[in-house]
């Protein structure tokens, strides 16, 4: 099936905010964590972690583009 | 394996002339955890430290602060003879610290006459560009002095008030320093107008003569200074050399002796008699009494006790039970096979399993360079990878921490090739077709494979294309399959923690809140699988309205489902039917096994792309051609080591830890010393 014009620019949109959403959220949250790492040095670990939760905002983001896209 | 080593509770009591000797064994032992004990009563009391311990903490004290003076930090020579070390110490400890104590004051009286030196010489500098004779600018009786900095000329306005006056003035910087003298009677009035003017004043310097005179002599005097500084840190370099090995060696000695005559705080002691309360592995309890009584000639009692029973903290279960599951509070060291080793810190890093809960290290050392791999999954930064760990290894020879991470990336690397053959990717080339620089592998992958009920399928896997069958007519799987996959990969994960919950919960809840806890889980686990495994499908090609409930996929995954749901509200509440969403976000959360590789590929796809369309472009194209391909590909790689490893660690330690995992066990600290400089 070839991709329609509209398909791509709704996977585009979907990738896009999906990952704006994500930064807004990773900015607060990596600031918070590099303040809770200078206080002491073992809260890297779960600083890291904190960091990465809203990654999964963008990754859903990405499944509903390839969604799109392929199927 | 999967749980932490046991514990035996022992109790070792003995006659307190036999105290030193059972110090002295356990220290040698390293196995005992000691527990402090708690005073309770009149009869036990905490011991007391042993006479030495007093001395000794004097002197490792002055060691320690000598130590840290000398930035002493060596690694380990030949090991040392405690004797030799012990009379050394004896000897050298006053007159090395007398030296040592010298050279310090000298330093710091040295940096202190230069900070001064520094300081000065900042203050002359608006005085230099001044250019006036130092004495020319105070002691008078009849005039008044402004020296300063003005931003711009003020002479009109001085003239203004009195024409009696001398003015100097001299460019410094962006503004004008100016030295103005006037009758002390017009004093105030020139000083108003100056600070209307935004005249700052200079700080006087009460000096005579030039100020390039002496600001030579400051000069002179800074190199003589800083000459001697050096000197003497040549000095306190040589004694750290010749003493290193003698600070370091009896820095170690004075811990263990001060340990051990510190120890009797944590036991229990009578008028005659001590106790001591402890935890030993199951497997030394025979080697820890057997030596000790030997040691003691038979003039101490060790026991095993049972293990003080401490009811759960919980939040859901009823009073009345509390009594029969309880939790033992022994401190946890890890019991994993070698191989595992490097694993136990990324565990750490979250929190030490409970003494009875699962220790996932294992799964996490398997699964961990799986997920890995089937991000990275590319030949070439695999062997890339693989290449840097083998160079790093030697590099980081002595340094534990980072030779700990390279060890755990040289596991990954290899499963990131392992996995870029599944794929047929080669720093994003497809080697199954056009190859690398006329190098393909097109040959050696087959067609027509068929494993059981699949098939035909052909490898490789395309991971940037959706996959379908080929001109062959066998099956090629691509994204939509691998999407797939991972929500598999993630649905299996997540069951094998509410496994490992199921297991925790019924050791320390009992049977029924394990069900309703955890079972309740994976029957709406299961039920939702099976209901989305049979509706998606109808809903991509717009058929829904076609579902047949009575099929027997859609019956047997909605029973399920409501078995599940009456566990979850009987055991958690309405709390749990809202948690569904997290469930469902927890599976979705695989997909970044697919996602995060696919965006490197593309990344790697598209730098390949260009450098091909560079190198049409001649001489100089074939120049850009090589710079965009390295540049791009090592910009690549640094996200593709980087990325897929904070992915993995967090689908573990988000996705599965949370469905069993509750750590915060207490860490086994054995009575003892890891001696690195010393021996008896």
């Amino acid at each position: 099936m070839p991709i329609n014009g509209l398909v791509a620019i709704g996977a585009g949109i979907a990738v896009g905010f999906a990952g704006v959403g994500t930064g807004v959220s990773q900015s607060n949250i990596g600031a918070a964590a590099v303040g809770a790492i200078s206080e002491d040095r073992s809260m890297f670990g779960l600083g890291l972690i904190f960091t990465a939760l809203p990654e999964t905002i963008v990754i859903f983001g990405l499944v509903i583009a390839i969604l799109l896209m392929f199927l | 394996m999967l749980e932490p080593q046991r514990m035996d509770r022992v109790l070792i009591v003995g006659t307190k002339d036999v105290m030193e000797t059972t110090i002295n064994t356990l220290h040698k032992l390293d196995v005992l955890h000691v527990e402090d004990y708690i005073e309770e009563g009149d009869y036990f009391r905490i011991g007391k430290p042993l006479k030495s311990a007093t001395s000794l903490s004097e002197k490792l004290l002055k060691l320690r602060s000598m130590r840290s003076y000398l930035g002493t930090n060596g690694t380990p020579q030949a090991k040392q003879k405690r004797d030799k070390v012990l009379h050394d110490l004896e000897q050298n400890l006053a007159s090395l610290e007398k030296t040592l104590t010298e050279k310090m004051n000298e330093k710091s009286s040295l940096e202190s006459s230069l900070k001064d030196l520094a300081h000065r010489e900042e203050l002359l500098k608006p005085y230099e560009s001044l250019g006036l004779q130092m004495q020319l600018l105070h002691g008078y009786e009849n005039l008044a002095v402004f020296t300063g900095t003005v931003p711009k000329d003020i002479e009109p306005q001085v003239k203004n008030i009195t024409g009696d006056y001398e003015l100097f003035s001299a460019p410094y910087g962006k503004n004008f320093v100016i030295a103005l003298f006037v009758p002390k009677a017009v004093g105030p009035q020139v000083s108003e107008i100056l600070l209307k003017n935004d005249f700052i004043e200079i700080e006087p310097l009460k000096e005579s003569g030039e100020p390039a005179a002496i600001k030579k002599s400051i000069t002179e005097k800074t190199a003589e200074l800083k000459a001697k500084l050096e000197e003497i840190n040549k000095e306190i370099k040589a004694l750290n050399q010749k003493y290193s090995d003698f600070i370091l060696a009896s820095e170690e000695l004075l811990t263990i002796d001060t340990q051990k005559a510190e120890a009797p705080l944590k036991f229990a002691t009578s008028e005659n008699t001590f106790i001591v309360d402890g935890w030993v592995p199951t497997k030394d309890y025979e080697k820890l009494k057997d030596t000790l009584v030997k040691a003691t000639d038979d003039k101490i009692y060790i026991t095993k006790v049972e293990p003080e029973h401490e009811a759960y903290k919980s939040e859901v279960e009823p009073k009345a039970k509390a009594k029969e599951h309880h939790e033992v509070d022994a401190p946890v060291a890890y019991n994993n096979p070698r191989a595992f080793k490097n694993w136990q810190t990324f565990i750490d890093l979250v929190a030490r399993p409970k003494y009875d809960e699962i220790d996932p290290t294992m799964i996490f050392g398997i699964v961990f360079p799986m997920f890995y791999g089937f991000i990275l999954g590319d030949m070439g930064y695999g062997l890339l990878l693989l290449i840097l760990c083998l160079i790093l290894r030697n590099v980081f020879k002595k340094s534990e921490g980072y030779l700990l991470l390279v060890n755990v990336m040289l596991i990954c690397s290899i499963t990131s090739i392992f996995f870029g053959a599944l794929f047929g990717e080669f720093f994003g080339f497809n080697m199954a077709e056009s190859g690398f620089l006329g190098i393909s592998l097109a040959s050696i992958y087959p067609h027509a494979v068929t494993i059981g009920p699949i098939g035909p399928f052909s490898l490789p896997i395309e991971r940037l294309l959706p996959g379908g069958f080929n001109a062959q007519g066998s099956y090629v799987f691509g994204i939509k399959d691998l999407l797939v996959l991972t929500c598999i990969i993630g649905v299996c994960q997540i069951l094998l923690g509410y496994a490992f919950g199921f297991r925790n919960e019924y050791k320390q809840h009992g049977l029924k809140m394990a069900i309703l806890h955890k079972v309740s889980w994976v029957f709406v686990l299961l039920g939702g699988v099976a209901l989305v495994w049979y509706i998606f499908p109808l809903m991509m090609v717009q058929e829904i309205g076609q579902v047949n409930p009575s099929n027997p996929l859609f019956m047997g995954g909605a029973a399920s489902l409501l078995i599940g749901l009456v566990l979850l509200l009987m055991g958690e509440g309405a709390m749990g039917i809202i948690e569904i969403t997290t469930l469902v976000s927890n599976i979705l959360s695989y997909t970044r096994l697919l996602a995060v590789g696919l965006s490197s590929v593309g990344i790697a796809f598209a730098i390949n792309t260009i450098a091909t369309m560079l190198s049409h472009g001649g001489m100089i194209g074939l120049v850009a051609a090589v710079l965009v391909f390295i540049l791009g590909h090592s910009v690549n790689l640094v996200l593709g080591i980087y990325a897929p490893f904070i992915q993995s660690l967090r689908l573990h330690y988000v996705e599965f830890f949370m469905k069993f995992y509750q750590g915060g066990g207490k860490i086994y600290d054995p009575f003892g010393y890891n001696r690195k400089y010393t021996e008896d």
